[in-house]
């Protein structure tokens, strides 16, 4: 019966396609994924090309534009020191882009291994680790963010270390309970019964059937980094004051928010509209991949 | 048998249901009507993918979520079940026609304790909460519940799968219903506890009168139960009439080819099958006594934490026989199975491998040399989690080619195409993903990639269960040429005592990690047996049997053989037949169900 | 059943003691010293020393930890270097002060949250679901300080009620700061409350798509029933543990949030404490705070417990 429905005469030819090319028409048609990478590419083309979209430098105080509102030469207005508020806008995803990006790569890739690693060694290996992951669990991330930076500095490399160090554990149990549902099947089982290596074993049978769940924690990871890097911005530990940065000019324009509301409420949607392209994308991938979430709000 | 019986309790009428994917209507069930006389059972069959449960889910106004009805009707006692309101429905399911589903495990609410779960059935009725309490115990009592008090106050997960179905069972009745729509009410179960419960629910039906319907895949079970049958493929029902009738003298060339692909008990060989539905049963050409070992085992014990799998085996298997394990659930056979394919360590005795290679199999699959590992190689039961769904069917083949055989890339590729076509399947589907495969030939791909390692034994584990069958036939029919092609020895696992008739030489039969009766195929089912033996043998529905109305031929336990031979543990019949000794309590016939 | 208890509340306190290690080794093991971390770079060599002296760093680091530890469990946490009080004087205010926070926040994102999220799941696709969904988004993308801010704006500034800015002293009384929770308290539930509703959202979506769900629906119960009594129980155990989850960030996202209003609870006295470098005071934090993530997660448990059968009984009997 099934052999019939199979082989029905539409598909032998999506059938034989690459994969690839499968999973990226399945893409297109998924509006959620489509609207949510669609946002985050616009804010990664808009930080890398800002040079050429606007004239303005982001950072030269000009101390007798301060305070303007908008107007033709300054769209958005300006802030107390005179820089275009639009301008600032546009590099100021920079920052909080490279930084959260290059953190949430490094701890979900290393998440990735000891994740995997760890479900399929097993034992007290896996215990012990799982103990101290925990033991980092339990440390806010932005009070161990800070007392990294405190001891550290505010450098971008030690951000990216420090939020690593923190968001790595979380990686690691989601990858490890989507490695432990794929470790039991058969297709495991028969690389184990021929007497594969555990090397072999991970990169060949199981992450190729986890990898979805590692994009849908990447996009989700990261709208997480983005947020906790605004918030280091915002309290003044993040990026350096003449930095154009979101979370920065939203802590230096909020006292000012009645007169010039658009020098606070600018970075926001900017921001705002990161972290819900972040959002749709893991939404949008997740429902695409029937990826299970349930591991995801931590 | 009474006055209304001119007028059906059930009839459905010109039925068509189609599901929406993607903007299409794809059809599940096309123009299906039938009717049923109060009192009586009518069995809905037909092979996965037919939309027989569909059929009977309508007869709950259920329809899947995204399905909907393109045209027909079907009405209970008169009404038009799809024209009634939610409150119409609800009262259809409160009162009128009641589900026992195929997995009870599933279909229980874990939270609740199983009494109260009972107990709901019986709200639309407004007892009092004793006359309820009451009706509970006399219903648990009723299917058979042991200790009805103590197992209705505890939760679905303590209970065993026999008893779920019971309770499951139990809440359908409460809600005394009209209709009773039994959906592969014991797919699930090993055949013991399968035939307890088809007792249970013949009895039950005669006694309270009930009109059931009963969708079932097993020609056994519906020639066991039903009054009337109704066959269906791909949606559509391709022949009715009462039951004796389609199963003895079917009319329908899909019809035959069903009927002519169940093993029987009594066939002397694997049969064959073609097309049109003629069978042909090819006698087993005994394997010769002086045939070498393949493999031995001594005394091997497996132990699982502090429990013991297997205790105490001592088996062997001749190159080019075929040796059934044969037992329930957690009789140890599975177990003993994967370690023998190294999967897990033993925890005592011998298990040597020989012929052409030589060697120690004792040890896990890591520990073993390579070129003993690749001699004995594992077949799955279930052909969906056995290949890995982002590889290719060529990597699944090719991959042990490489891995044992050093090939080079290109002549894994070759070979591995070579291999697809000796397990019959065509080498073009070797860029297929084993998602766009259909389950019989995923199990082909299974196949092929255990005989990658060039292997003196393979160890299949259930290989046909999961399969719908026409493609059991298929696959045991594969086997066997693949047994005499290449000379190779099997252990094969099975519960199905008929299957194993057909393609076993030898029979152990497991029970508790213990072999209780071990020897020639032919000696095993022509007794005498030891009383479970007898119990799993008497299970076997056969379709062409005619069951009559009544209780069930009771079980009686084998009378122990004349006493043959000292040796304390064992009968020995000779001929490498052997049954263990068992004790006179009866106890031993009556597994926990 | 009290095995699994006992096992679990073992491993909590193995947790905290871990955590414990952890932070204690990223504060003192880290390069730098730390009584020169404290005073900063300019600090003269006589100071430094005797700061040393003070903070007894002259010994070894396992001693200093397990004499720390020792302490901490009494519930001191030695003197902050900065200060001078003891660090214990200075917490439990703070502490105080944030709990009323925590607990209001908790009250209100629980209760919203589940009853938001099961609406939701109920009515899948349909258009309370897409509603909530679509402010569930915004909730999860809008940071806690910009709501706080966008609060701030609106309430206080154009509906001058309630306090934007906090005045009173950490140790003013409780009476005296209840006006001050409020906005917080809103700040913060709305962010915890969309990841607590999405989670719910999902698993009663499961749930309800269940074998036995559709099972206890075609016994004709009525839909309240099948919900409360059926699916409710299997649905709120994955939220238990986003919940637990959602408390601890609720310690993280705190600290931005009283930065808004000036309040003084804890996150202020821990920004405060890496202005001025008062590692003590910071490691203390972290500790306190590791101890409330762990024992909501044990409460998670062992409500998980309440919920599943399975878990409290073991599977046992059967076997």
């Amino acid at each position: 019966m099934s052999e019939s429905n199979r082989n029905s005469p539409s598909t032998p030819n999506r059938a034989t396609a690459h994969p690839a090319g499968r999973s990226m028409r399945a893409l297109l048609r998924s509006r959620t994924a489509c609207v949510g990478l669609g946002l985050v590419l616009l804010h990664l083309a808009v930080a890398a090309l800002a040079p050429l979209l606007t004239s303005a430098s982001p950072t030269a105080n000009v101390p007798d534009d301060a305070l303007l509102g908008p107007g033709s030469d300054h769209w958005l207005g300006t802030d107390a020191l005179g820089r275009d508020v639009l301008t600032r806008v546009l590099y100021g995803g920079q920052y909080a882009l490279a930084v959260s990006f290059a953190a949430t790569a490094c701890a979900v890739a290393l998440g990735t291994v000891l994740g995997c690693a760890t479900a399929l060694k097993g034992g007290r290996t896996d215990g012990a680790l799982m103990r101290v992951l925990d033991a980092v669990l339990a440390i806010p991330p932005i009070l161990a963010l800070l007392v990294v930076v405190t001891v550290l500095g505010a450098g971008p490399l030690v951000i990216v270390l420090a939020v690593t160090l923190v968001y790595t554990p979380q990686v690691v149990r989601v990858v490890r309970a989507a490695a432990l549902g794929v470790a039991p099947l058969d297709y495991v089982t028969a690389a184990r019964a021929r007497g594969e290596r555990t090397l072999p074993i991970l990169l060949r049978e199981v992450l190729p059937n986890i990898v979805h769940v590692v994009a849908v924690e990447f996009a989700m990871r990261a709208s997480w980094v983005v947020l906790l890097i605004s918030s280091l911005s915002f309290l003044g530990f993040g990026a350096d004051p003449p930095t154009p940065d979101w979370g920065l000019m939203i802590s230096e324009n909020r006292t000012a928010m009645v007169v010039l509301p658009w020098a606070t409420l600018a970075p926001i949607i900017a921001l705002a509209t990161l972290v819900v392209g972040l959002n749709l994308s893991a939404d949008g991938l997740s429902r695409l991949w029937n990826v299970d979430r349930s591991e995801e709000a931590s | 048998m009474n006055t209304e019986s001119t007028d059906p309790l059930v009839r459905v009428e010109n039925l068509s249901v189609a599901y929406t994917s993607e903007g299409t209507d794809v059809p599940v069930v096309r123009g299906v009507s039938f009717e049923v006389a109060a009192g009586r059972t009518l069995a809905v069959v037909g092979e996965s993918g037919s939309g027989k449960s569909t059929v009977a889910a309508t007869l709950l106004a259920h329809l899947r979520h995204g399905s909907r009805i393109t045209s027909g009707r079907v009405e209970l006692a008169g009404e038009d079940l799809f024209g009634l309101d939610r409150a119409g429905v609800r009262r259809l399911r409160a009162h009128d026609v009641a589900l026992v589903g195929q997995n009870a495990g599933h279909s229980l609410t874990p939270s609740m304790r199983v009494g109260a779960q009972i107990e709901e059935s019986l709200l639309p009725q407004r007892l009092s909460r004793r006359e309820r309490r009451a009706r509970v115990l006399s219903l648990a009592g009723k299917v058979g519940l042991p200790e009805p008090e103590r197992l209705l106050r505890r939760h679905p997960h303590q209970l065993s799968g026999g008893q779920q179905q019971r309770v499951a069972i139990a809440m359908a009745l409460a809600a005394r219903p009209r209709l009773l729509v039994l959906d592969e009410p014991t797919t699930s179960m090993d055949v013991v506890t399968q035939a307890r419960i088809l007792d249970l629910v013949a009895d039950l039906s005669r006694e309270l009168g009930l009109t059931s319907i009963l969708v079932s895949h097993d020609l056994g079970v519906v020639s066991r139960m039903a009054d009337e049958a109704l066959v269906m493929r791909e949606g559509a029902v391709v022949e009715q009439g009462r039951a004796q009738q389609v199963l003895t003298a079917p009319e329908h060339p899909y019809t035959r080819l069903l009927l002519a692909s169940v093993p029987r008990l009594e066939d002397r060989g694997l049969a064959e099958v073609d097309q049109d539905g003629t069978r042909t049963v090819r006698p087993r050409t005994p394997v010769p006594a002086d045939t070498p070992d393949a493999v031995s085992l001594q005394d091997v014990t497996v132990d699982h934490g502090s429990t013991r799998a297997v205790d105490g085996v001592t088996l062997r298997l001749r190159r080019g026989e075929v040796l059934a394990l044969v037992g329930e659930s957690g009789s140890g056979k599975s177990t003993l199975a994967w370690s023998l394919a190294g999967l897990h360590a033993s925890s005592g005795g011998h298990m040597l491998l020989h012929g052409p290679t030589e060697g120690d199999l004792a040890a896990t699959a890591r520990r073993r040399p390579l070129d003993v590992r690749r001699r004995v190689q594992l077949v799955f039961q279930n052909a969906d989690t056995s290949l890995n769904p982002r590889r290719i069917v060529r990597e699944a083949v090719r991959r042990p080619l490489r891995f044992f055989g050093g090939r080079s890339r290109r002549e894994a590729d070759r070979d591995a195409r070579t291999l697809l076509s000796d397990v019959a399947l065509d080498p073009d589907l070797s860029g297929r993903l084993p998602g766009q495969l259909s389950g019989g030939q995923r199990q082909r791909v299974g196949i092929a990639r255990a005989l990658a390692g060039d292997p003196q034994v393979v160890v299949a584990d259930e290989v046909t269960t999961a399969l719908d069958v026409s493609v059991q036939a298929s696959v045991l029919a594969l086997l066997e040429r693949l047994r005499e092609e290449r000379d190779l020895a099997f252990v094969f696992i099975s519960h199905d005592l008929a299957v194993v008739r057909g393609i076993a030489d030898r029979v152990a039969v497991l029970r508790h990690g213990r072999v209780v009766e071990e020897g020639p195929v032919e000696a095993v089912f022509s007794g005498p047996n030891h009383p479970y033996t007898r119990s799993l043998i008497d299970a076997v529905l056969d379709p062409s049997d005619t069951y009559a109305p009544g209780p069930a031929p009771s079980h009686r336990p084998p009378e122990p053989p004349p006493d043959t031979g000292d040796d304390p543990t064992w009968h020995d019949l000779g001929g490498g037949h052997r049954i263990r000794r068992w004790e006179e309590t009866g106890a031993e016939a009556s597994p926990d169900t | 059943m009290l095995l699994y208890t006992c096992r679990r509340l073992v491993s909590a306190v193995l947790t905290v003691f871990l955590s414990a290690v952890l932070v204690f080794a990223a504060v003192q093991l880290l390069p730098g010293d730390v009584a020169t971390q404290v005073l900063g770079q300019d600090a003269t060599p006589e100071a430094v020393a005797a700061l040393r002296d003070q903070m007894d760093l002259n010994r070894p680091a396992a001693v200093r930890f397990l004499d720390w530890i020792a302490g901490a469990v009494r519930g001191d946490f030695g003197i902050s270097p900065v200060s001078g009080e003891p660090v214990a004087d200075l917490l439990w205010p703070h502490l105080r002060n944030t709990m009323l926070i925590a607990v209001s926040t908790v009250a209100v994102a629980v209760t919203s949250s589940v009853v938001l999220g099961v609406v939701a799941g109920l009515y899948r696709d349909r258009w309370p679901d897409t509603l909530i969904s679509a402010l569930t988004l915004i909730g999860m993308s809008i940071p806690e300080f910009v709501m706080a801010t966008l609060l701030v704006l609106l309430l206080s500034i154009t509906v001058p009620v309630l306090p934007a800015v906090v005045l009173d002293e950490a140790t003013a009384p409780v009476a005296d700061l209840l006006p001050a929770v409020v906005l917080p308290t809103i700040a913060l539930s709305v962010v915890m409350t969309a990841y607590i509703v999405r989670m719910t959202r999902t698993s009663v979506i499961d749930v309800m798509a269940s074998e036995f769900v559709t099972t206890a629906r075609l016994k004709g119960l009525s839909t309240p029933r099948v919900v409360v009594r059926h699916a409710l129980p299997s649905a709120l155990l994955p939220t238990l543990n986003v919940i637990a989850m959602n408390v601890a960030w609720l310690v993280g996202g705190v600290a931005v949030v009283e930065n808004v209003f000036n309040y003084p609870g804890i996150g202020q006295l821990m920004l405060e404490s890496v202005h001025n470098r008062d590692l003590p005071v910071l490691q203390a934090i972290a500790v306190i705070s590791a101890l409330v993530y762990v024992l909501c997660n044990l409460a998670a448990d062992l409500g998980a417990m309440a919920l599943n059968p399975r878990l409290r009984t073991g599977g046992g009997s059967r076997r």
